[in-house]
């Protein structure tokens, strides 16, 4: 009974009705760190790193200490031209369950096709026939979730040649669509922007941000003039100030710092989730 | 004289001496078991905090262990490296904060050592004994004296076998029936060596200590990679000391393997199977 | 570009991992960059799973690595990296320190090659140049057979 509570309580939808300020994707190389975060009071996890028999105990604990914990799928590939594989799906409505989650995530991109993984999110090519796909796979999703589900468009290398519609109104088809949530990755944003030469806030005008369930902010590096979303590497101050410029149009309910290797000092750990939370106008949870 | 006429081994009849034999082998077990309970118990220090990762690593693992979590502490904090002659050599100063058992494996890795010979140094020991020093009077590790005395009961114990040898000899000599005064030594004689051999090297406080431990610094566990640059040269150092030299070659593999430390406390050398655990950057 | 939406995602699933020719119409040179990023990773990925065998690579670690799995697409960074020790094995180039660490893996795992690793429940021993790896109950030890050079 408490729990059912702890869940009405706690759910996130973009209409602002609980705010969770700044967060940390949870990972277990960095697990003590984020115990110690007085003020934390939501994670992500990766959905495919929790066993079916439950978290890990470092992340029960934060999820019985009242810490919205959101399973994040990496590997669900809702953009596949195949439908979503059951057991995964099966899987990722268990780990939401067993998370006691307010929300789950997944991508607008797929990772496998013609029986080949390839270990990584790759983009779809903005036509009509690949919304179909997407929305396809998400009602499957939603239809064995009992938790809204956000989506994150991801930050694109390369396009594809005949792309029918623009970034903005594939997502905005898509969302109105499944009726699902906006997980906007303001990294991936600059990241798209920064290697076509466009402006970014031409793009956030254009992105229904009422529809934001949370938000995603993490680091990257430039190689030879272009721009990886790496998560290994420190936040640019560029993607900072976007935070801002995002946050002054329309603040969303929580932002999270996504890292996911080469794990600098605590220190500057807390200083990027202060900066975050400074560009935001949260409290500092460090 | 028994039954059958025959003259009894010594004068004194067969199940008489195994009674005499038996019980006072009972005394001498239960006695050690109940001083070992009483001497042993320790004190629980007030504070986990207090404790510095190589009296942990001592009390986990004794001299090597506290060696290998000091040359942790030093690898972490970039103060010792190793050379293709996989001797150990120094790289940079020795980190503030530091114990004197890292400072004497410090100025150890000044003299061309092998990280298997650090125990054996002078310096090293003194610092050693210092430790166990401080330990004994914090409760956490039996005095000298506790060690001495848990002895003396299996030390009797192993004479009333030796008695009872004998007592089996002169049986086997006379052509007596020797069959339970046999299962008895085979049963005291293995339970007497254990009871020498295995003294602790800690109170059941240190035991608990450790036991709470291991549940606070669990982050630390190999199994979960853990980023050492986050948890600094206390984390790291802390680390290997409770969960052994396996995080050691975590937290540096190629420093590890070059200074050959033996791989005490490690499970089935980690790696998931499945590195669907990754993070979704980037893009195509 | 033509054909139904699961031929052309193949097609790029094909091009960036497996080493097939990139797709008309797409950029040359930004696939060339998405394919060397997804490298990278996985290289990276692998390098921490198999430590010893990227250190004992050094430098030629990315370059060997890149080129034994530019057509050979992820089964995971440990049947990656395994699967990389065995070939570098049989040609006879597996650096002295990986060589400890595959020996730790085969006796702790079975792995067949093709179908996902299992922990191995029973002790066994692999011979490394002048040492014994011995496995029990999921513990290493590792036994110098001769005492070793430096």
């Amino acid at each position: 009974m408490r729990r059912r509570l702890r869940r009405g309580l706690r759910r996130m939808t973009g209409d602002g009705a609980t705010t969770y300020g700044v967060g940390i994707g949870w990972r277990p190389e960095i697990s003590g760190f984020v115990a110690d975060l007085p003020g934390l009071r939501f994670v992500e996890v990766i959905a495919e790193s929790v066993a079916s028999t439950g978290p890990p105990p470092a992340l029960a604990e934060l999820r019985d200490r009242g810490v919205a914990v959101v399973p994040h799928g990496v590997r669900l590939s809702l953009g596949g031209a195949e439908p979503v594989e059951p057991d995964r799906v099966r899987h990722f409505a268990q780990v939401a369950r067993l998370l006691d989650a307010p929300l789950a995530s997944e991508h607008i991109a797929f990772v496998r096709a013609g029986g080949v993984e390839a270990g990584h999110l790759l983009p779809l090519p903005r036509t009509r026939e690949a919304v179909d796909a997407v929305v396809a796979n998400v009602r499957r999703v939603q239809a064995e979730l009992t938790v809204p589900l956000a989506l994150e468009p991801i930050a694109a290398l390369f396009d594809w040649p005949d792309d029918e519609l623009d970034e903005a109104q594939f997502l905005t088809e898509i969302l109105d669509r499944t009726g699902a949530l906006l997980l906007l990755d303001i990294a991936n944003v600059y990241a798209n922007a920064r290697n076509r030469g466009s402006d970014p806030l031409a793009l956030l005008d254009r992105l229904p941000l009422d529809r934001i369930g949370y938000v995603h902010v993490a680091g990257g590096a430039a190689h030879d003039g272009i721009y990886h979303d790496t998560h290994t590497d420190p936040v640019p101050d560029a993607v900072l100030d976007l935070v801002t410029d995002l946050c002054a149009r329309h603040r969303p309910p929580a932002l999270l710092l996504e890292r996911d290797g080469h794990y600098p000092e605590a220190a500057a750990l807390r200083g990027e989730l202060d900066a975050i939370a400074e560009a935001s106008g949260y409290p500092a949870i460090t | 004289m028994d039954v059958l006429g025959q003259p009894d081994t010594w004068g004194i009849p067969g199940p008489t001496f195994l009674v005499f034999f038996l019980s006072t082998a009972a005394v001498l077990v239960v006695g050690t078991l109940v001083h070992r309970s009483v001497r042993f118990a320790g004190r629980t220090p007030s504070d986990l905090d207090h404790l510095h990762p190589v009296q942990v690593a001592w009390l986990n693992g004794g001299d090597s262990l506290a060696v290998y979590t000091a040359l942790g502490a030093l690898r972490a904090a970039g103060a010792v490296g190793t050379g293709a002659d996989r001797r150990l050599h120094r790289t940079g100063p020795l980190p503030t904060g530091a114990s004197r058992l890292e400072w004497a494996v410090h100025e150890a890795t000044g003299r061309r050592i092998r990280a298997g010979q650090l125990t054996g140094d002078g310096g090293v020991r003194t610092a050693l004994t210092d430790l166990r020093s401080g330990l004994e009077r914090d409760g956490l590790a039996p005095t000298a004296d506790a060690r001495l005395a848990a002895r003396t009961g299996p030390l009797l114990l192993l004479g009333l076998v030796a008695l009872g040898a004998v007592r089996l000899g002169a049986g086997l000599a006379a052509d007596r029936p020797v069959g339970f005064l046999v299962l008895a030594l085979a049963f005291l004689l293995p339970t007497s060596l254990v009871l020498l051999f295995m003294v602790p090297r800690q109170t059941r406080a240190a035991k608990t200590v450790l036991r709470q431990m291991r549940v606070r610094y669990q982050h630390l566990s190999p199994v979960n990679s853990p980023a050492y640059a986050t948890y600094g040269v206390a984390g790291a150092a802390m680390g290997v000391a409770i969960f052994g030299t396996a995080a050691l070659y975590d937290l540096d593999p190629a420093f590890a393997a070059q200074a050959e430390i033996q791989r005490t406390a490690a499970s089935g050398a980690g790696g998931s199977g499945d590195s669907g655990g990754g993070g979704d950057s980037g893009g195509g | 570009m033509t054909g139904s939406l699961a031929d052309r995602q193949a097609a790029l699933v094909a091009t960036l991992v497996a080493g097939a020719p990139v797709p008309p119409g797409f950029d040359d040179r930004l696939v060339g960059v998405a394919r060397a990023a997804l490298l990278r990773k996985r290289a990276g990925e692998t390098a921490r799973q198999w430590p010893m065998l990227a250190a004992g690579l050094g430098h030629r670690w990315f370059p060997v690595f890149a080129g034994w799995a530019t057509s050979r697409p992820t089964r995971g960074s440990l049947r990656d990296g395994w699967d990389l020790a065995r070939g570098l094995v049989a040609k006879g180039q597996l650096p002295t320190v990986a060589a400890e660490e595959l020996a730790v893996r085969e006796a702790s795992w079975r792995y067949d090659g093709s179908t996902a690793p299992r922990r191995r429940r029973w002790p066994a021993v692999r011979r490394v140049d002048g040492a014994l790896v011995c496995q029990v109950a999921g513990r290493i030890r590792v036994v110098p057979l001769r005492r070793r050079r430096g």
